[in-house]
Parts: structure tokens; C-alpha cells; sequence
């Protein structure tokens, strides 16, 4: 297993695609599986297209049911509209719009930080 | 009251009751109801009541009763609201329906039971849905509602998916006959449709709680946030859970959406996720409650069926200017007639024959215009239909939130996590028409997931007859799955 983290406090000192890029020089890799923040999912797919290595990423579009009712989770995939609860969450990284999921998951960022504040933690 | 009331009720002859007036519904006025969720219909008064009951003429073969779904003993219960005796009333019509104070709301009695009450023939039909809804209220704000008997306990475990008008009703049922009845439900409240997606101004939410909360002491037990196909399998609840059957009720819940450039764009939403947002989430107290929904001032409503007019009536008391944009005229509105007079008395825009081609975005993806094609009617066809066909001229208004409301497909996740549940090709999932059973043996469904969107009493008639065939699976009489 390795650890990256952004200021060096454990592990490797960088992204995760930093420590993937290392694997990849060592060994040959023919999967790649991607679980986290959108822009890792992307970074990560970006760096294995070139490479023609199989990526999958699971993505955490913003949901509100769950049980594909209301479409909020709806991605791009392949120019087709997909759900990511229920056709998901795993999709081919490198088929994924990841541009309008970026903007997606920033459509409630101002409520989100009202809806924090709120909490008084 | 008039003369002729005034005398004992029973004496009245047919022609002394066809001349009583008809009691119109009072309506809280457009102007306050926009502020507020509250109850738009305020509900007759006991006198208006027994007057609108007293205009049944007790027909030898009443055509009302087979027209409604559950066959709701219709004369009867108006004879026990006209002889002064609501709750009776209320216990009589429990005897066919569970929730009449839902049913009495939300049933378009417009096109069942008042459609061929023969009063209607010359005059206003009976006000029934009206006066179901009076007995009801009567009865709960009496505390009137009385715990049926229950059978001996069977032994037999029955797991029910979904908590909409299907599954309540089915758990209703078995729970009477002593069956031990689980219901699983993905969202953290019971209701389906009636929570998430119909308006508190048309269903308040205390009449549907209290529905449930009888429920829970006829001892169903409920799970929530429990996502079926997800996170049990139909073969985990009957070969690791030890359920010796399972219903299916989970609804039509799959919102078909536009296909069109922007579709995606932040603000644009199904006609299900706003709504829900609303109402199951709260989102119009936000931040006090944690789900938030744009609340713009421009919301563009696509489609013009009941949800539409739903999501129309919601925005306006959000504060919004809400415009609905239909492809056909104003006289192929799919909405029934009472829902789109409401909704014209709350005052909307209307953009007739404008069919959506795009939904113009900023550079952060949020939704800022709306552009529509003008579309013309055909001559009618051969069936009279006549087709909206597009004149190559548009135009584009302002809008920041688009609420589609084009209805729903079959909610397809248990179907596609079990390969033994056949459905149509358009998901809906197939049963025996008798006994509800599916093509796996001991699964049955009822509801929107057998229909594809239909109504809650529709769900409700089919739920019993599920009910029924469950119990005869599980009591050995019958256990033949769905063949063909
Ligand atoms: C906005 C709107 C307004 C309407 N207005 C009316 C009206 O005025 N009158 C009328 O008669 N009808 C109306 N209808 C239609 C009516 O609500 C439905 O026909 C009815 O609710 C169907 O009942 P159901 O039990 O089959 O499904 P639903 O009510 O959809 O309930 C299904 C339940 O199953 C749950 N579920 C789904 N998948 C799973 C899973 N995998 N695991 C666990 N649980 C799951 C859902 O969360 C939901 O609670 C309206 C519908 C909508 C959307
Ligand atoms: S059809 Fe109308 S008049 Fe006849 S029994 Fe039914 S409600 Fe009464
Ligand atoms: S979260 Fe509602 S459809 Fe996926």
C-alpha cells in the first residue's frame, strides 16, 4: 500500500496520481480502479487513457434517493445520461464526462456552506 | 338548510333529493393559499355534508360501486352521513379502503365513481370524494379509528418492498390475516408518492402519519433506508432472511427526462427530485433543514399533466414566477380539469405549443434561458388525434431552475438485480393477473411497478388482490408462478 498525502505528513509528499506513476514504472498494471475526490478520478483517468489501461472510477454524483427516482445523480457517460446510483456508481474513467460532473457537484456550493455553518459543530 | 331536509332523511323520495343543491367544495381564495402549503380545499362542514349526502337516490344497482377500484360501498356510506353518523360512515368504508382520508383527497373520482353516478346524467354528480374525505377526518379528528381484529398468528413472514399506497395496503391485509409483515422502505419515511411527491396543500402530511401509525400497531414492522437489489437481494430476503414470500410495491419511480442540449445543466431537475427536495427533505426550510433546492424566481415547468401542475402550484409558493411549457394546446393538457383550474386560479404564465429544444447555460453550467420551437396542430388523424408539428420558428425567455414533468418509467433496480423477474420492455414488471404472483416463485408486485403509473387507488385495489394471493401461496393452496 502506498500513502500520499498534499504536505508530506505521511507517506509519499503529492497526489495520488504521483504515487500511481511510480507503480506504473515498476510493473505492468492492465486495471486501474479510481475511489475518491472527482478531480483524482479524473486526473487518474486522464494519465491511463494515454496508457490504454482499463480505469474504473465510482463516482459520488450528488444523490438524493438513491434508488434512481429523481435523476439528481445523473452523469454523462459515453454522451449518454446515466444515474450513477443505479446504473453505477462504477463506470469506464474513461468514458465520463468529467467536466459537467465537476460543474455538477458544485451547483449547491453556496447552500452547502450556509447548510455548514449551520450545524454549529 | 332547506325545507325538504328538514323532514327525517328516509322519507325523502328520489325527485325531493334531485332537487337539493349541490354543495360546492370550499376553496381556501388564490391570493392567501399561495403563501402557504396549508390544505387548499378546506373541507364541508357537517351540515354541508349531510345536505351533499342527502342528494343520493340510492340506486337498486348503485353504478357507482363498480366503478371504483376497491368497490367502496358507496349508498352506504352516504346513508350513514345523511342519519347524522360520520364515523360509522368512516368504519364502513374502512371495511374496502385503508386510507380514505388520503383517498378522499388525491382519487380522481372524476373519472370513477362520480363519472357514472346517475344523478351526474342531469345534475352534479354526488360530491363522494368530498364526503369520503368528511367521514375520514371526522373519524381521526374524533378519534374514532378502531384497531381491527387480528387473525391467530400464522407463522409466516412476509417481506413487502416499497412503503407506497401498494405496500401499506398489502401489509395492511396480511398483517389482519396474522401473517408477521416486514415492510422495507429506501427512503427514511413511509408514504412512496404520497410523501414525496404529491403537494402538502392537496395531502397534509399528519393525515398520511397518522395512517401509518396505525399500521405499526396492527405490529408491521418498518425498516428504513433500506434500498432493496441494493443492499438485500429478493434471494437474500427468502433464503437468508427466511421471508416465505415477498411483494414487491415500488413504484414507477424513474422520471423520464428531455434529451435536448442542456439537459444536464445545474437547476434543471425532474419533476421528482424538486418535489421530493420539498417535500420529503424539507428543503423550503433550509438551513434548518440540511437538503437545499434552487428556488429561483424563473422556474420553467416542462409538461402538462397533474405533476406539472404540482410543481407549477409548489414553486409559485416558493415565490416564484412559474411558467409551464406544453408541446400541444391548452385543450390536450393531460392534467385533469380541477387540477388545471387550480393551478390558473394561482395565476402561472402559459407557453402553449412550445416544445423545449434547448436549455441555455452560463460558463458555470446553471441554467439561464429556456428555448422553445412554436408548434402548430395538425389536422386531426384518422382517431382524431391531432399532432403538434413544428414550424421552424423559435423563441428563447429567461429562466433560472427548468422542472421536467414528462411521468415516469417502472423503477428498474430489483428487476435488473434478479434475472428471474421478467418485465415488458418497458420494465414493467409482469404478474398473474389473478394472483399478482411474478415469474419467481413466491414473489409477488402490485402497484405503479406492475402498471407503469397509475393511481394510489389503483395500487391499493391491486395490493389487496396481491394480499390475497399471497395468502393463499403461503396458507398451500396455490404457489404457481407466473407462467407465460
Ligand atoms: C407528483 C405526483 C402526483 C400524483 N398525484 C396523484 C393524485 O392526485 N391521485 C392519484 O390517485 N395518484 C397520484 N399520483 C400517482 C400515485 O401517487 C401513484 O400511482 C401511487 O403512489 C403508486 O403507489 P405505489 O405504492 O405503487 O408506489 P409509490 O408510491 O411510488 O411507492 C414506492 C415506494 O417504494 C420505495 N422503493 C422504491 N424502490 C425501492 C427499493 N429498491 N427498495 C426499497 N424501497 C423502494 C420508494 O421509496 C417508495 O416509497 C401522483 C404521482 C406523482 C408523482
Ligand atoms: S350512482 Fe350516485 S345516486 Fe346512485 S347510489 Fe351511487 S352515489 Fe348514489
Ligand atoms: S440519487 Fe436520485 S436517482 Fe440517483
Amino acid at each position: 500500500m502506498l500513502i500520499t498525502t498534499n504536505d508530506g505528513s505521511a507517506g509519499l509528499k503529492g497526489f495520488v496520481t504521483d504515487a500511481l506513476l511510480k507503480v506504473l514504472e515498476r510493473e505492468k498494471v492492465i486495471y486501474v480502479l479510481a475511489v475518491g475526490p472527482v478531480p483524482m478520478m479524473k486526473a487518474v483517468s486522464e494519465m491511463t487513457r494515454a496508457l490504454h489501461i482499463a480505469t474504473y472510477v465510482s463516482l459520488n454524483a450528488i444523490m438524493v434517493d438513491g434508488t434512481g427516482m429523481c435523476g439528481a445523480c445523473r452523469v454523462t457517460v459515453g454522451g449518454e445520461t446515466k444515474f450513477a446510483c443505479f446504473h453505477g456508481p462504477d463506470f469506464d474513467g474513461h468514458k465520463v464526462d468529467f467536466e459537467n460532473l465537476t460543474k455538477r457537484q458544485k451547483m449547491f456550493a453556496k447552500q452547502e456552506k450556509i447548510a455548514f455553518d449551520n450545524m454549529h459543530l | 338548510m332547506n325545507d325538504q331536509t328538514a323532514k327525517e332523511p328516509h322519507v325523502l323520495n328520489k325527485r325531493e333529493r334531485s332537487m337539493i343543491a349541490h354543495q360546492e367544495m370550499p376553496l381556501r381564495p388564490p391570493q392567501t393559499r399561495i403563501h402557504s402549503f396549508d390544505e387548499v380545499p378546506i373541507g364541508y362542514s357537517d351540515e354541508q355534508a349531510r345536505t351533499e349526502s342527502l342528494r343520493c337516490l340510492h340506486c337498486t344497482t348503485p353504478a357507482c360501486i363498480g366503478a371504483c377500484p376497491v368497490g367502496i360501498d358507496i349508498p352506504g356510506f352516504l346513508r350513514l352521513i345523511e342519519q347524522g353518523n360520520p364515523g360509522a360512515a368512516a368504519k364502513k368504508i374502512r371495511e374496502t379502503n385503508f386510507l380514505p382520508a388520503v383517498c378522499g383527497r388525491v382519487c380522481p373520482q372524476d373519472k370513477q365513481c362520480q363519472a357514472v353516478c346517475v344523478v351526474g346524467r342531469r345534475n352534479i354528480p354526488v360530491g363522494i370524494g368530498n364526503l369520503e374525505r368528511y367521514a375520514a377526518d371526522y373519524e381521526r379528528t374524533h378519534g374514532l379509528f378502531e384497531i381491527p381484529d387480528i387473525k391467530e398468528p400464522t407463522g409466516k413472514r412476509v417481506a413487502i418492498i416499497g412503503s407506497g399506497p401498494a405496500g401499506l395496503s398489502a401489509a395492511f391485509a396480511l398483517a389482519i390475516e396474522g401473517h408477521e409483515v416486514t415492510v422495507f422502505e429506501a427512503s427514511h419515511r413511509a408514504g412512496g408518492v404520497l410523501v414525496y411527491g404529491i403537494p402538502r396543500f392537496r395531502l397534509p402530511i399528519k393525515v398520511i402519519d397518522e395512517d401509518i401509525r396505525f399500521l405499526s400497531k396492527l405490529g408491521i414492522r418498518f425498516v428504513y433506508n433500506m434500498v432493496i437489489g441494493k443492499i438485500l437481494t429478493l434471494e437474500d430476503l427468502l433464503y437468508r432472511e427466511g421471508f416465505d414470500a415477498v411483494l414487491i410495491g415500488t413504484g414507477a419511480g424513474l422520471p423520464r427526462l428531455l434529451n435536448v442540449p442542456g439537459s444536464n445543466a445545474n437547476g434543471v431537475y425532474s419533476a421528482n427530485e424538486y418535489l421530493t427536495r420539498i417535500y420529503l427533505m424539507e428543503a423550503n426550510r433550509f438551513p434548518n433543514y440540511s437538503t437545499p433546492v434552487f428556488s429561483g424566481k424563473k422556474v420553467a415547468v416542462v409538461g402538462a399533466g397533474n405533476t406539472a401542475m404540482d410543481v407549477l402550484r409548489t414553486a409559485k409558493r416558493l415565490g416564484a414566477e412559474p411558467t409551464c411549457y406544453y408541446r400541444r394546446s391548452h385543450q390536450e393538457a393531460p392534467a385533469r380539469s380541477e387540477e388545471l383550474k387550480h393551478a390558473e386560479q394561482e395565476e402561472m404564465n402559459w407557453r402553449w405549443l412550445s416544445n423545449p429544444v434547448e436549455f441555455i447555460v452560463d460558463e458555470d453550467n446553471f441554467v439561464k434561458q429556456i428555448k422553445c420551437e412554436r408548434m402548430v396542430l395538425s389536422e386531426p388523424d384518422e382517431t382524431g388525434r391531432q399532432k403538434p408539428v413544428p414550424t421552424g420558428e423559435f423563441f428563447v425567455e429567461e429562466c433560472d431552475t427548468v422542472v421536467m414533468a414528462l411521468g415516469c418509467s417502472v423503477n428498474p433496480i430489483i428487476p435488473s438485480t434478479d434475472a428471474e423477474i421478467r418485465t415488458n420492455k418497458w420494465g414493467v414488471i409482469l404478474v398473474d393477473p389473478t394472483t399478482c404472483q411474478t415469474s419467481k416463485t413466491g414473489v409477488f408486485a402490485a402497484g405503479d411497478a406492475i402498471t407503469g403509473g397509475s393511481t394510489v387507488i389503483q395500487a391499493m385495489g391491486q395490493a389487496k388482490k396481491a394480499a390475497a394471493g399471497i395468502h393463499e401461496y403461503l396458507m398451500g393452496k396455490s404457489n404457481s408462478a407466473l407462467k407465460a
